[in-house]
């Protein structure tokens, strides 16, 4: 471009050029100046919006700060309420009864306060490293405790639960523990705090109560209601696992008596030997309960043999068998007992209850003076059953009058004349045969037909007594009372009854009462028979030597008659014993006032020997066997004469 | 285009050609302005467009040559004219790497209707600089010239050269920085 130099200028031309170059500059000039004043206005009016702008921005500025400080004298306000109610809760924490805790979700370390640490009787730091580890939970407490915690922690569960604490004193106590997780925004836990507070009292009066509610208060022994979960318990564990366990019914044998004789203080004290003594003898799995009185129970679980169960029974009869001592008086008592064993005895817990029930009556009847026990069978529900029959045979059989009497006579040794008979009950078969007394007399008994009975025969015997009576035949008929008749109130009316309805006077019928009816109760026995005495009845103590043979009571009852026992008439000649009490009975009867009748007599030997001791009056086969009322008025009427054969009859 | 870029060109022209020149181009191109620029003022780029066409026939000069030189002188002028937006003590490429992210937001700041070239820059190494430069008018030359203008202004601290990579245009071409000595 240096070639490009510039022209030379015509002064003609360069002026023109100038002037154009001049104009344009003074138009630029212009145009500069234009745009100048147009950004100079523009400018102010910039600077017009900019003060707009300051006043509104000082303005907004000045709203901000009164929200600010209105906001600040919230904040204030909210951190002095804050403050307050820290406080508050400090002194709600410093009254109340709970220990503070917390762990770090990130690290696991445990922080908690003093009174934590008082009340687990543990230095501080003690305290936070066994909650670190779980280490202060005891036993089983301790896995729950981990499982709750753990799920707190990965969820907003509250942890609220009963724990047993190992505090620093060696004991364990019950607290309660309350724990709720705190998360952050994003859902990871922070920390988990949470409250101890000492609930022991509470759950020792519950752990009580409890034990009240399922315990007997005398013996600390099971009662009923436990008796009853525990049999659940086994029969549940059985059906599991083809577990045998067997159930035991005690009973105290005239445990009434202790009570009456030695007061309920000695009672209480038997029942606690009864219940301390099948505790030392059964397992700790074993279950003994006392269901009520005198009766107890007893759950054997994991039964092998059969005859472990009666080692046990055997133990419990030998250990409660001894006698204690009470109020200075040796006290003791017979116990009945019952088993039945889980499956054979019974599908359900109620069935072998009932069972073990049937088996200890069996016992208790069997042996009421000593102690015994008995092992359900079916065969004893087979003669339960048979016994139910019997029972509804004989109800029968009295309603229909299906009963007869026959009559044994009872011969003045002397003059070989009867002076009286004695009734015998008959229950005659289809087959001409009877049923003998002491195959249904018992049921009678038991089943609480005996006063029927009784009442029935009372009535016959007074029939019969009358009929003879009338024909002019002083035949006095003797009728046996079994002790449940004797003890009926209304016994002497029942007599009364009789004779008045047949027109009979009382010296017609005498009564046999063995001695077990007075020995029980003899003011009451001897009320019994004095008001039968005032009908005019004679008394005679049947079946004497056999049983107490307490010679004591003789004289205080109005008695007439002893009859000697057949067990020593039958050996009066061949066994000097039995000679020498025979002979004993007889000479004491007589220095009471009492005749003397024999029993069982066979031979005439027996009857040479009684004569020699001035026995007033026998009865036997040497004589005869019970007969029917028709036969009677035949031999009344004449004297007997020994037969050649002089050897037992058959009938 | 701010009218700066006018008020430098007609400068140049002056210098180079004499006002002579200077008066015949302004007399015999049509410019909707009249050839009346001020540095404060917008104008249509393609009155400097036909500006410089005519000067280039009148002096017979090439078109890219009068363009380089134009933006080669440019570059000092500017550097005198807006200190305030040039930063200081930098090295050649930080400046250069700072006129897009910098000088021009500053520039747009103060002339919110300028319409600015962009130079995108690529460092492939410390001393080797890609400057890729676009623009909606057709002033590559300018460009380049204005490039030898700021290695004059750094006592050429680089070598430029344009990258073979690409087809260079008015509108867009791409430049190679190479250093060759440190600058501040």
């Amino acid at each position: 471009m240096k070639d490009l130099a510039p022209k030379k200028l015509e002064s003609d031309e360069e002026i023109l050029i100038l002037k154009r170059q001049l104009e344009r500059q003074k138009s630029a000039r212009k145009q500069a100046e234009s745009i100048l004043e147009e950004k100079s206005y523009e400018l102010y009016q910039a600077n017009q919006s900019l003060q707009e702008l300051i006043a509104q921005l000082d303005k907004r500025v000045d709203e901000r700060t009164q929200e600010l400080t209105a906001a600040k004298n919230l904040s204030d306000k909210a951190a002095q309420d804050l403050e307050k109610s820290n406080k508050r809760f400090e002194l709600v924490l410093a009254a109340s009864e709970a220990g503070l805790w917390e762990i770090n979700c990130e690290t696991l370390e445990v922080r908690c306060s003093e009174r934590l640490a008082n009340m687990f009787h543990l230095p501080l730091k003690e305290v936070a490293e066994q909650l670190s580890n779980l280490s202060i939970f005891v036993g089983e407490t301790r896995s729950e405790v981990k499982a709750r915690l753990n799920k707190a922690m990965a969820s907003e569960t509250t942890v609220n639960l009963e724990c047993e604490i190992a505090v620093g004193t060696g004991a364990a106590r019950w607290f309660k523990l309350n724990a709720r997780t705190h998360f952050d925004t994003n859902g990871k836990a922070l920390w988990l705090a949470g409250a101890f507070i000492d609930i022991n009292e509470r759950v020792e009066i519950a752990v009580s109560a409890q034990h009240m509610a399922t315990h007997d208060n005398l013996t600390n022994i099971a009662n009923r209601a436990l008796f009853n979960k525990k049999m659940e318990e086994a029969l549940e564990a059985s059906l599991r696992s083809s577990e045998v366990f067997s159930v035991i019914i005690l009973d105290l044998n005239a445990f009434k008596e202790v009570n009456d004789e030695h007061g309920h203080q000695a009672g209480d004290q038997l029942l606690r030997h009864v219940a301390n003594n099948i505790l030392s003898v059964v397992k700790n799995t074993d279950t003994v309960a006392r269901l009520g009185g005198d009766e107890f129970a007893i759950i054997l679980r994991g039964i092998k043999t059969a005859a472990y169960v009666q080692a046990i029974c055997e133990q419990i009869i030998h250990r409660c068998g001894k006698k204690i001592t009470c109020n200075e008086a040796q006290v003791g008592t017979y116990i009945s007992m019952g088993v039945a064993t889980y499956p054979n005895d019974g599908a359900t817990t109620s069935e072998l209850i009932r069972n073990a029930d049937l088996a200890m009556y069996h016992a208790k009847k069997n042996k009421i003076s000593e102690s015994a026990f008995h092992v359900f069978s079916h065969e004893l529900v087979a003669n339960i059953q048979q016994a139910r029959a019997m029972r509804l045979a004989i109800k029968e059989g009295i309603e229909k009058q299906d009963f007869i009497l026959h009559y044994q006579p009872k011969y003045n040794v002397e003059t070989n004349r009867i002076l009286g008979v004695e009734a015998l009950i008959r229950w005659p078969r289809a087959d001409g045969s009877y049923t003998p007394p002491d195959e249904f007399i018992p049921h009678a008994e038991e089943g609480g037909l005996i006063n029927e009975l009784s009442e029935w025969i009372i009535n016959e015997g007074c029939k019969q007594a009358a009929r003879w009576f009338r024909q002019g035949l002083e035949i006095p008929v003797a009728i046996n009372l079994s002790p449940l008749q004797f003890t009926e109130q209304n016994l002497p009316d029942i007599f009364y009854d009789a004779l008045r309805r047949n027109n009979l006077p009382g010296r017609m019928i005498g009564v046999e009462i063995t001695e077990n009816c007075v020995i029980e109760d003899l003011h009451r026995a001897n009320h019994q028979l004095s008001m039968l005495r005032a009908l005019g009845l004679e008394v005679s103590i049947d079946d004497f030597g056999t049983g107490y043979s307490s010679l004591s009571y003789l004289h205080q009852l109005p008695i007439q008659v002893i009859k000697i026992d057949r067990s020593f008439i039958g050996q009066v000649t061949d066994n000097p014993e039995s000679a020498t009490i025979a002979d004993a009975i007889i000479k004491l009867s007589h220095s009471l006032g009492a005749t003397v009748v024999a029993e069982g007599v066979e031979t005439e030997e027996q009857l040479a020997w009684l004569k020699e001791r001035k026995c007033e009056a026998a009865q036997g086969y040497y004589f005869s066997p019970a007969l029917p009322p028709a036969k009677i008025p035949t031999l009344a009427s004449v004297t007997f004469q020994a037969s050649s054969k002089n050897s037992r009859q058959a009938g | 285009m701010k009218g700066i870029i006018f008020c430098e060109f007609l400068e140049m022209a002056e210098e180079a050609f004499g006002i002579v020149v200077v008066d015949e181009m302004l007399e015999t191109t049509e410019l909707p302005s009249g050839g009346i620029y001020t540095s404060v003022g917008t104008y249509d780029h393609q009155e400097l467009i036909a500006m410089v066409i005519r000067l280039s026939q009148i002096t017979k000069t090439p078109l890219p040559d009068l363009l380089q030189t134009y933006g080669q002188n440019l570059f000092g002028k500017l550097m005198e004219t807006l200190p305030q937006f040039i930063p200081q003590n930098q090295d050649c490429f930080e400046f250069i790497k700072a006129i897009d992210s910098y000088i021009h937001v500053e520039v747009e700041k103060l002339y919110p209707d300028a319409e600015l070239p962009r130079l995108r820059c690529d460092e492939v190494d410390d001393n080797n600089l890609l400057l890729h430069y676009s623009s909606c008018r057709p002033f590559a030359k300018v460009a380049e010239g204005l490039l030898l203008g700021c290695a004059d202004y750094f006592n050429n601290a680089f070598t430029l050269s344009v990258a073979d990579s690409e087809q260079p245009s008015d509108h867009e071409i791409s430049f190679q920085l190479l250093r060759t000595k440190k600058s501040a």
